[in-house]
């Protein structure tokens, strides 16, 4: 791998070339007999030092000016490789040891703890090594606790502690007891509840004053690069051994063998990737606090357990998300590697970096001293995503600014997701530089740097070959940017998401649009949805029995609904047959609401009458829409988690609208609709009823509703499955009723059933457009469809196949 | 000891020859009175050695003594080398998750369970060597696949049926939700222990008895209830006995000698399956995948007789001599794009090297 030697060089003709002169190393020195492995470090209020080590002792000292004068008393013993401590008081502190939350206290003040109390311990213990505890307060009293998932290459106990389970204990990093590869909140009543799962190994965690929580992951399997995680409540972030313990995945079966779009889909994404080759290992994030230890305030800092040097870190919210940049910060080789933990000094001119190796290296333990000497390092202050490009601001002018563009070079790659332990950087690309800009008249601007094919799930790799004004070179050229998701254009129609009592509305400009309701149906459903114009597009009944001039047939056909006859023997398209199933939302993934458009992600058990789940699905749906018209998107993705799904064809079904009986084609007087205003037309030129049943890009039924212009467009990817990939099939009614069919039977030129083989998944995506136009060239359905022909999904990071691994690491392993 | 430092090299050497047990007694902790690199820290009476630790389970009824433990379960191997589960099981091993050891010299050594809230075992003449655990001072890496810490000395009691204390007649197991509470070190700086079983709470203070391999356990409620302690096939004298705290001596139920010395099995000739053996056994698996896979050390795919390139040493084809000479001595030579001084050295015995090189050369 080039950049791997890249970094090598450009490490060693670095290391010590002006970054020696801002930051200052010195060892703290320890009775050499003695073993400083390292678990954590904190400061109390009095300016001492306490050093929580691994295998059992908690030292203080109170460091100098002269660190050979230093000494080393014991405060506390015992403890069993507590790799988390937090300082209450002096004399008062808390340890998370492997089986325990601890409160240690020295309650006669000799200097000496007496006494040690069981915090909380109401979480697993099964004998592994690798089932190491960090801990960072959280602001209330309590606690976040990381717990690490135990590993492979240790046994566990025949007598473990909590609740053993057998799948669990399976797998390269597993989760044989509660609640490995979580984070949990142990409040100030010292009960313990779960926050977040989907952890390897976050050896470290932290908030910053915003109220973020923040963690790394070492490297290891479901890990491409090194992530930095900006803790997501509830969610999931990449590793699937700890969801045997979540009961909302409980309907699917095995964590582990879920199909891998499945796992994809559910993956909240992190706010960095590091290449392996930058940050093997992250230890735990630290918050600079201090505006004395360089131009970084705000910003994080993480060591590496495995080399010796520490990283940046510059987080931005960016659609609703977390992401941002990474750069080297410290490197040099008396540094220890094993870098665990920093902690910041009182005076907050220096930080105390400490390590340890034991278990995975040769021996590297202790404490060393970094210290700002007060001359600022060049490099880039920050990096910032704009609409198309970055924003760099560096910390010194720079000189020969006129040419920054020549010495800017950008390239972008990806990892991929899966179970193999890291990725390859993927799709390589590099990214001319359309232009670069002051954005600001001073000495020391941000520059604008604008390039070409800014897209997502991607990672950028800036390096900049820059001087500054006095001759300072960069520690490292290089700025990682870890691209998780764009910015969004300005909009006069913002889209936002917000909670009700039947589910989830959502707004457009100011106004309410749609609601995804998973309350009133055995599905979740989409009612009402309201056009531009100010109507409802949709037939009340029957979720609302009372209004006038509605048909009540189909008492299924509720708003805008997904659904089929017949899918492994369960019909999911009437509600009230004796083989009827249910749809149930068992988590809601992920929202975005407050740019230009907003989103819904959620994941759907598929369940027979009996409760035994089928399949499962993920959908995202996102909403956006200006003056004249409001967009339904859907991206649905049906696993076939617990066995094969079969489907079998039937003309009813499957993405399916009852509009509002105004745009009907035909009346029907003997049930109340007298008078209908609508008109059809496909994208082949059928139209009025001659749309059933034939195959189009689209459907468009136009016209009014409640006397204003109006009308629907229903739009399918030219990308989804069919039989020799033809356009979709229609089951388009005159009477309401308008539905995408991928299963139609192929006797009536339908795509016929299908088998979802165990472990695959399979996708279709649609839009539906509510406009407020009567005519239909006005409403210009054929350029959306062009628009929407050439949008690409959204980015997945599914691994691939790999020649030697097996594709199905599920089907082949049946035990 | 003085002996240590460098003025007296010569003198500390012989001393050192002539008093291996000594030494191997670790008085460090006591003296010093903190953890050092010896595996084997030994407590005083003066200073008492508290250990929370995963700890050896020297044969205990699981079901009455260990009943409130979860059972492990023999699971499938995972095979790093292709994701896959292999057709070899493993099964779990002895060993304690949630137990605190005290050691007070020669004199007493017992072990006491959170999560059973009780009294395990005891012994004399020992504690426990570490080294499974803490590895020693240049290799840092546990020394075998299991890393539970051994028992050394004369174990003289172990725990036997139920929950020997009991509340006005019934067992503490049946009192109800049992949770440990912590700990307060008392004038002897030994550990007094605290739980609450049902709406109980119990302070235990486990101390050596009034003879050799005796115990004198205190056992008080806070309350009035009537305590008792019954240990079947033990002998229990009552010492004092009244409403909400009970004294008893224990003589001893057990009597096994424990030792921790690993005896050294010679291999008599090199084979594919002892280097396999040793690769899974002495953690090389942890960083040297053998299928090409990333890590933080190089595979072992493709590596024997291939061409290799180096961070600062020439480079050269990896053969046998290379091989051996990157397990005796790693840093020698440090493979372009991995970290420098990463690998601990590994000392083994000659045909094992040989083992581990035909393990790599299957790794194609």
């Amino acid at each position: 791998m080039k950049s791997i030697s890249r970094f090598l060089l450009l490490f060693l003709f670095f290391s010590n070339f002006g970054w020696a002169k801002s930051y200052l190393l010195e060892d703290v020195p320890f009775p050499k007999d003695l073993p400083p492995e390292i678990g954590d470090l904190a400061f109390d209020q009095d300016g001492k030092l306490y050093a929580c080590l691994r295998r059992g002792d908690v030292l203080v000292s109170h460091p100098g000016k002269d660190l050979s004068k230093i000494e080393w008393k014991v405060f506390a013993t015992g403890l069993h490789n507590g790799m988390g401590m937090e300082v209450i008081a002096p004399g008062k502190v808390v340890v998370s040891q492997m089986g325990e939350l601890t409160l240690i206290e020295d309650l006669d003040r000799d200097g000496v703890a007496d006494q040690y109390l069981n915090l909380c311990s109401d979480f697993g213990l099964s004998g592994n090594y690798h089932e190491t505890n960090a801990i960072c307060p959280d602001g209330e009293g309590g606690y976040y606790l990381a717990l690490g998932t135990a590993s492979h290459n240790g046994p566990t106990f025949y007598t473990s502690r909590g609740e053993y389970n057998h799948d669990g204990r399976r797998g390269r990093n597993f989760s044989a007891v509660k609640y490995k590869g979580y984070v949990l909140n142990c409040k100030k009543d010292g009960s313990l509840k779960p926050y977040a799962n989907g952890f390897r190994m976050h050896n470290g965690i932290a908030q910053d004053e915003s109220g973020n929580l923040w963690c790394g992951d070492n490297q290891g399997d479901w890990r491409g690069g090194s992530p930095i995680y900006r803790v997501k409540k509830d969610g999931f972030h990449g590793h699937p051994s700890s969801l045997i313990w979540d009961e909302r995945y409980d309907p699917f079966g095995m964590p582990l063998f879920y199909p891998r779009k499945l796992l994809d889909e559910l993956y909240d994404k992190p706010a960095m990737e590091l290449p392996r080759n930058m940050m093997p290992s992250p230890g735990a994030p630290m918050v600079i606090t201090s505006t004395e230890f360089g131009p970084f305030y705000g910003q994080m800092l993480v060591p590496d357990e495995n080399g010796r040097r520490i990283v940046r870190l510059m987080p931005e919210e960016v659609d609703s998300a977390w992401q941002g940049a990474a750069a080297l910060f410290y490197e040099n080789a008396n540094l220890r590697a094993g870098g665990v933990r920093i902690a910041p000094s009182p005076d907050g001119k220096s930080i105390y970096y400490g390590s340890t190796t034991r278990g995975w290296q040769r021996p590297d333990e202790g404490i060393q001293r970094i210290t700002y000497s007060d001359k600022t390092p060049f490099h880039i202050q920050s990096c910032s995503l704009s609409i198309d490009g970055f924003r760099v601001k560096f910390t010194e002018p720079l000189a020969h600014s006129q040419n920054l563009a020549q010495n800017i070079k950008i390239r972008s790659y990806r990892f991929e997701y899966g179970y193999r332990y890291g990725s390859r950087e993927l799709d390589k690309k590099n990214h001319k530089i359309l232009g670069v800009q002051k954005l600001d008249d001073t000495d020391n601007p941000t520059w604008g740097i604008s390039i070409e094919k800014l897209s997502p799930s991607r990672i950028y790799e800036l390096s900049f070959s820059v001087k500054s004004v006095s001759g300072l070179k960069m520690i490292s050229p290089f700025v990682q940017y870890t691209v998780q998701r764009l910015r969004r254009p300005e909009t006069d129609f913002p889209a936002r998401i917000s909670e009700t009592k039947r589910g989830l509305e959502v707004s457009l400009g100011g106004k309410p649009f749609a609601t995804y309701d998973t309350t009133s149906s055995n599905k979740p459903i989409i009612w009402q949805v309201i056009g531009p114009n100010g109507q409802n597009m949709l037939r009340d009944w029957p979720l609302k029995k009372d209004t006038p001039g509605e048909a009540h047939d189909h008492i299924h056909h509720q708003g805008i609904f997904f659904a089929h006859e017949k899918i492994s023997g369960a019909n999911f398209w009437h509600i009230d047959r004796p083989n009827s199933g249910s749809i149930e939302q068992r988590r809601l993934i992920d929202t975005r609401s407050g740019k230009d458009r907003a989103m819904i992600k959620t994941l759907n058990a598929w369940k027979n009458k009996k409760g035994t789940t089928l399949a499962a699905d993920t959908r995202t749906l996102t909403f956006f829409g200006d003056a004249t018209s409001r967009t339904i998107d859907l991206e649905f993705i049906l696993h076939a988690t617990n066995g094969p799904v079969q489907i079998d064809p039937y003309k009813d079904g499957v993405f399916a609208i009852r509009t509002h009986p105004d745009l009907r084609l035909k009346p029907s007087p003997k049930d109340g609709v007298k008078e209908v205003f609508g008109q059809a037309l496909n994208s082949e030129g059928n139209h009025a009823k001659g749309v059933w049943g034939k195959r189009a890009d689209w459907v468009h039924y136009f016209g009014a509703v409640d006397g204003k212009p109006a009308g629907i467009a229903f739009l399918s990817h030219p990308t989804n499955p069919s039989k020799g990939n033809q356009k979709g099939w229609w089951h388009a009614r005159d009477y309401g009723l308008i539905s995408a069919n991928p299963f139609a039977p192929e006797k009536i030129k339908g795509d016929g059933g299908r088998t979802i083989p165990k472990g695959q998944s399979l996708g279709f995506r649609y839009q539906i457009i509510f406009h407020s136009y009567d005519k239909h060239e006005d409403a210009k359905i054929e350029e959306r469809f062009a628009e929407y022909a050439k949008t690409p999904a959204h980015p997945t990071s599914m691994m691939s196949p790999h020649p030697g691994y097996p594709e199905d690491y599920l089907s082949k392993n049946s035990k | 000891m003085t002996c240590l430092k460098k003025p007296f090299p010569l003198i500390c050497s012989s001393l050192m020859a002539i008093l291996p047990l000594w030494n191997a007694l670790g008085e460090d902790y006591s003296k010093k009175g903190y953890l050092t690199f010896n595996a084997k820290p030994l407590g005083s009476e003066e200073r008492p050695l508290i250990l929370r630790t995963y700890c050896p389970e020297p044969k205990l009824d699981r079901n009455h003594v260990l009943g409130n433990h979860s059972r492990g379960t023999k699971v499938a191997k995972y095979s790093a080398r292709n994701g896959k589960e292999s057709d070899k099981a493993i099964s779990p091993i002895n060993g304690i998750p949630a137990a605190i050891a005290v050691n007070l010299g020669k004199k007493l050594s017992y072990v006491w369970d959170t999560t059973e809230c009780r009294l395990l075992y005891a012994w004399t003449d020992g504690f426990l060597d570490m080294k499974n655990y803490w590895g020693n001072q240049a290799g840092g890496r546990r020394k075998g696949f299991g890393y539970v810490p051994e028992l050394y000395g004369f174990l003289f009691y172990k725990a036997q049926g139920k929950h020997p204390i009991h509340i006005n007649g019934k067992s503490i197991a049946e009192l109800g939700a049992l949770k440990y509470l912590g700990y307060e070190l008392d004038e002897s700086k030994q550990p007094v222990f605290s739980y609450s079983a049902g709406k109980h709470s119990l302070e235990f203070t486990p101390r050596s008895g009034p003879e050799k391999q005796t115990l004198k356990l205190t056992v008080s409620t806070g309350g009035k209830e009537m305590i008792t302690f019954n240990s079947p096939k033990t002998q229990v004298k009552e010492m004092s006995s009244e409403p909400g705290k009970l004294v008893v001596v224990v003589r001893p139920n057990a009597g096994d000698r424990y030792s921790s010395d690993r005896k050294v099995v010679a291999i008599k000739e090199a084979s594919l399956a002892k280097g396999e053996e040793l690769y899974n056994s002495m953690g090389c698996v942890a960083c040297h995948t053998t299928d090409g896979g990333l890590n933080h050390g190089p595979t072992f795919k493709g590596l024997a007789g291939n061409h290799r390139e180096f961070i600062s040493a020439k480079a050269q084809k990896a053969d046998d001599a290379y091989l051996i000479e990157s397990i005796q001595n790693p840093s020698a030579k440090t493979v372009k794009g991995y970290l420098l001084g990463m690998m601990p050295p590994y000392q083994l015995q000659p045909l094992e090297y040989e083992s581990l090189v035909l393990f790599i050369k299957t790794c194609k």
